[in-house]
């Protein structure tokens, strides 16, 4: 690491932010979205549910005066519902010139994936839609699915198809 | 950071002389902002939960005094953006001399309330909807000279403009004194293109409303003015944006009128707080008629037609519109069935919503709704309400058209 990097600071001349993932925790899996987009991260906070959005937009908070949906991943994925605890997390992102929260189970940490570790040439998604998962990043002997945020929070249908989860 | 200090100028030192300022508009944004963010914090600290169970008198007279103030700061920077409408008519009157050499109609231009003000966001939208309500006038409401002649007119055609401000609205008026909607051609298209049966006969005021709808029109030869069907699109989608409505009155041979009613100003709105089930809406203050709590037997329930609920109100039946239904799901955590109704007025008729309770009257600051909350229905965008909470403004329009359909 370089000696002129401020105190506190871990990114040193050489980092890409392109190249920076925050990754967190959806029950035993990884997953990682692109730290440019996001703008903070806060503790859960009281939620306001709002008619007429999907059951996965669990509603909205007021940030000091900025209005955001927030979106249960879990939800989103269609994998099962989890009460939210104290590691329980909301990851604010702009997407779109749009605020979302992403509802997550907890963060892990910001790594920096060169795309040299990213995997992206797979057709991950079954479907012809564009998929969801921007890649597979590898990281030492773990992996982190990396999600493409804008098709996170489109209208796409992106949750697992039913008979994956008959199949499990 | 440094204020830079601008050269002095002949135009500035002209300004200063009649007490006039230029302000670049982005910083009074700013400062709009900022006032609202001040309101916000205020009612969030002296509604804070830890003032709780205090004994609080002298707390409370100088609450009730900041609430004032901050009441006035928010009524001067509303005040700082508002401009006379006659900027906006001006540009009127020169496109209507020019209209008067392609049609060759000789046109006499009324202007009256020019000094009404008016939120200078909502004056710049307004020029290009007034322009297609002042054509459609000068091109198909006003005779040729011939023609006026012909029925004892004057030969001179006469357009009114005219602003004036009616509680928290504005309410500019185009009207002529030409031949008037014909009633046969618009209801002949109008069967045409699917918005009444064959054999329907509509209220005037229901027949109008069709001229605005997207891709109709009665003109029969498409002048380079008029009559290409998309003017009266453009004055729909903009008054939608502007939170204001439409109004056409019409008489044969008479002459049209075309009210539209827009609010003074964007920022800030005068609501009613209602809560149903765990969810806010907020209402604006001047569409609620009345609060009725119904006693058992004036609710009607209809089966017929899918069946619907009507509110029996001093002898008038007044649709219900029940906000879970409308929005096909269910509204979170309902303990007990609503037990007042909230009547709103709006341009299709009066319309009943159930709520469970009426909290407040407040000034609510607007947010739009955005991203994955643009799919809303029927809602102007989002409130911050002082406790920090968030209510969902309701657009009662939509909500009563999509009660009549």
């Amino acid at each position: 690491m370089s000696d002129k990097a401020p105190a506190g600071l871990s990114f040193n001349d050489t980092d890409n932010i392109d190249e920076m993932y925050l990754t967190f925790a959806l029950a035993n899996e990884e997953y990682g979205v692109g730290i440019a987009g996001v703008t903070e991260i806060v503790g859960m906070q009281r939620i306001m549910s709002v008619p007429d959005v999907p059951h996965y937009i669990k509603g909205v908070i007021n940030l000091r005066g900025k209005v955001i949906p927030l979106m249960d991943v879990r939800l989103r994925f269609g994998m099962p519902e989890r009460a939210y605890d104290e590691r329980t997390v909301v990851i604010v992102m702009d997407v779109a010139d749009a605020p979302i929260g992403l509802i997550v189970d907890g963060v892990s940490e910001v790594l920096e994936i060169p795309p040299a570790q990213v995997d992206r040439h797979t057709q991950f998604g079954r479907s012809t839609q564009r998929p969801v998962i921007a890649g597979i990043g590898r990281i030492g002997d773990r992996v982190a699915v990396l999600l493409d945020t804008s098709v996170l929070v489109s209208e796409t249908d992106i949750a697992v198809p039913t008979d994956l989860i008959a199949a499990e | 950071m440094s204020m830079a200090v601008e050269p002095q100028s002949t135009a500035t030192a002209t300004a200063a002389d009649s007490g006039l300022m230029r302000v670049s508009s982005d910083k009074i944004s700013r400062l709009m902002d900022l006032v609202g963010e001040l309101s916000l914090s205020v009612s969030e600290t002296v509604q804070s939960p830890d003032l709780q169970g205090l004994d609080l008198s002298n707390f409370d007279t100088a609450v009730h005094r900041l609430n004032m103030i901050v009441r006035e700061v928010q009524d001067a920077a509303t005040d700082l953006r508002l401009v006379p409408i006659d900027d906006v008519f001006r540009r009127l009157r020169r496109m209507v001399r020019e209209l008067e050499r392609q049609t060759g109609k000789s046109i006499d231009m009324v202007i009256e309330g020019g000094d009404t003000a008016i939120d200078k966001l909502v004056a710049d939208k307004l020029y290009d909807p007034l322009l297609h309500v002042v054509r459609n006038s000068a091109d198909h409401g006003l005779e040729p000279p011939a023609e006026r002649l012909a029925t004892g007119k004057t030969e001179q055609g006469r357009i009114t403009l005219s602003a004036a401000q009616v509680g928290s609205e504005v309410q500019i008026i185009v009207a002529d004194d030409g031949r008037g909607l014909s009633r046969e051609k618009i209801l002949k298209k109008a069967r045409e293109k699917g918005f009444f049966g064959e054999t329907e006969e509509p209220e005037p005021a229901a027949l109008w409303k069709v001229i605005f709808e997207p891709g109709f029109s009665t003109a029969e030869t498409v002048s380079n003015l008029s009559g290409r069907g998309v003017g009266m699109d453009v004055l729909n989608s903009t008054m939608t944006a502007l939170r204001g409505r439409i109004a056409v009155d019409s008489t044969a041979g008479q002459g049209t009128r075309v009210a539209l009613h827009i609010p003074v100003s964007l920022a800030f709105l005068d609501c009613i707080i209602l809560r149903l089930g765990s969810q806010l809406f907020a209402v604006p203050i001047d569409v609620v008629s009345e609060i009725a709590r119904p006693n058992p037997g004036e609710l009607l329930a209809i089966s017929a037609e899918g069946g619907s609920e009507m509110f029996r109100l001093r002898g008038k039946h007044v649709p219900v519109c029940r906000l879970d239904q409308f929005y096909g799901a269910p509204i979170g955590d309902r303990d007990a069935p609503s037990g007042v109704l909230v009547v709103f007025n709006t341009s299709n008729g009066a319309i009943a919503v159930p709520v469970d309770e009426i909290l407040d009257r407040q000034q609510v600051v607007m947010k739009p709704l955005i991203g994955r909350l643009a799919n809303v229905r029927a809602s102007w965008g989002c409130a911050l309400l002082g406790t920090g909470e968030v209510a969902l403004v309701l657009d009662c329009e939509r909500l009563g058209a999509g009660v009549s359909s």
